[in-house]
């Protein structure tokens, strides 16, 4: 049972890291945004994992904030990059002219 | 020991995605995601308050930062800078390898060095109690060392009028709001508008106590003001009015005055009086520095109930 | 807090992306994104460093990085705004090389 949370916390993080590759390859802004949304819900499990095992409760209400940022987050970055349509990411070379 | 390792692996490599190749969006995710491993990294460290303040601030107010300033940029359609000659580079490589060095000679050197003995913190976790709050940190931030919060909260007004001047014009461009019958967008702004609110006012109370305060409050609140302002709840004003002036010096304004105040009755400057002050000055803070970012981030003097 | 080591050399690592990043990039944001990250760096070794007291981390040296934190946002918010308007009145989104070469 000792290993029971950390093994927990490595396996929730190697997920992060499965996340990162689809913000790493993309292609489109929206591949990229939507793992680093999916980054702000495993956090949160992280974080309560953490809490746990480190006996400090006070990280649950990281976990809170979190939680409160990550649709915040969300709404503010659609918004955001949907909004630059013209300019997006189809043509990421695009000069001046 | 894995977890570590795993953790402060994963900095260096986000921080080289964010940093080197790529387009410059996929960097800005980078660093966004950068911000959280950072979050989860003083969690593990054991440090809530400031992983709490990394995913406020850190991730989420300096996210919507960039992410606001590289719309405009792409607005404005300015020259995107060449590549840099392979000459600078290499300099470059030989100076950030002799930074790394050194960076990493004083913090083994520092790190090896612990002696755990009766250090400033020892001190104050002694005489924290006496001020009845029970979280070192915000002790630390409003009473034993407050000018520097005072001063902390002038500079986060200071960089205001900055921009304000850099601006040069009244307003600067945002994105249009999406439409108003977008679904779910009015359920989800009517559902978090209030809750945040009630989290935030949560985070400042528990904040005398537990992890928490007036920092991570505002942030959250400044969260929430960009999501009202992208969402067209909440538009730019032409102009200030008196609410938004008072809301953005009422945190210099209220520690100001709590601080001289202690010298009409004969306490030294600064002296804080009890607990309620603590909460009044964190108030006074967390509307100061929310609305301030907010304000930051619409590139406006002021905000209006309706978006014109 | 057990590998305080490993630790200082994440951040030394991170500082020294970021300065090679600010030397080499060209784009003000990039350069912008690298100067918060050095800022990071800074904070781990402050408060790695400050390491344990009564079993916990350093209280002063957490409200110090929590200070910065706050200070480092309104630092870039300001910047953010000085490289918006700059685009604006130059059209230009770096700074020229040629111009800080000590003439």
């Amino acid at each position: 049972m000792n290993w029971l949370l950390p093994g927990l916390i490595l396996f929730l993080l190697v997920n992060l890291l499965a996340g990162l590759w689809r913000v790493w390859r993309g292609p489109s802004s929206a591949d990229r945004m939507m793992s680093a949304l999916l980054f702000g819900s495993t956090s949160v499990a992280v974080l309560i994992l953490m809490a746990e095992w480190q006996g400090i409760r006070a990280l649950r209400h990281v976990a809170l904030l979190v939680v409160m940022l990550a649709a915040i987050i969300a709404i503010t970055y659609v918004g955001i990059s949907g909004a630059r349509d013209k300019g997006s990411e189809t043509n990421p070379d695009r000069k001046a002219p | 020991m894995v977890i570590d390792v795993f953790l402060a692996l994963g900095l260096v490599v986000l921080a080289w995605q964010a940093l080197i190749g790529g387009s410059l969006f996929r960097g800005i995710v980078m660093f966004i995601v950068f911000g959280m491993v950072l979050t989860l990294a003083w969690a593990w460290l054991g440090s809530p308050d400031l992983a709490m303040a990394e995913a406020a601030i850190g991730a989420g107010v300096t996210g919507a930062l960039i992410m606001i300033a590289y719309w405009r940029l792409r607005r404005i359609n300015a020259v995107e800078p060449r590549d840099p000659s392979p000459a600078r580079s290499r300099l470059a490589l030989v100076i950030a390898v002799l930074a790394t060095g050194l960076v990493g000679a004083i913090g083994l050197a520092a790190v090896s060095a612990l002696t755990g003995d009766a250090t400033a913190a020892r001190v104050m976790n002694e005489t924290l109690p006496d001020t009845g709050l029970g979280n070192p940190i915000t002790g630390v931030l409003i009473v034993f060392r407050n000018l520097d919060t005072l001063l902390e909260v002038a500079v986060v007004l200071a960089a205001y009028i900055a921009a304000r001047a850099a601006l040069g014009r009244e307003s600067a461009d945002l994105p249009l709001p999406p439409a108003p019958d977008t679904p779910l967008l009015t359920p989800l702004v009517v559902t978090l508008a209030p809750l945040t609110m009630v989290v935030a006012i949560y985070l400042l109370k528990a904040g005398s106590q537990y992890p928490g305060g007036a920092f991570q409050a505002s942030a959250l609140l400044a969260a929430l003001g960009v999501l009202l302002v992208l969402t067209g709840r909440v538009g730019p004003a032409a102009a200030a009015n008196w609410l938004t002036r008072a809301g953005l010096v009422i945190g210099t304004l209220v520690f100001c005055l709590v601080g001289l105040g202690m010298l009409v009755i004969g306490a030294p400057l600064l002296a804080i009086p009890g607990i309620w002050a603590v909460y009044l000055i964190e108030a006074a803070m967390m509307i100061s520095i929310g609305l301030t970012l907010v304000l930051l981030f619409a590139g406006a003097p002021g905000l209006s109930g309706k978006r014109s | 807090m057990n590998h305080p080591e490993i630790w200082m050399l994440a951040a030394a690592g991170l500082f020294g992306l970021g300065l090679y990043s600010l030397i080499i990039a060209r784009h003000l944001l990039r350069q912008l994104i690298a100067i918060k990250i050095m800022g990071s760096a800074v904070f781990l070794v402050l408060v790695v460093t400050a390491g344990l007291v009564d079993g916990s981390l350093d209280g002063i040296a957490q409200a110090l990085v929590l200070t910065g934190i706050v200070i480092a946002v309104a630092a870039i918010a300001f910047a953010l705004a000085l490289v918006v308007s700059l685009a604006e009145t130059t059209g230009s989104i770096s700074l020229n090389p040629d111009d800080d070469d000590g003439r």
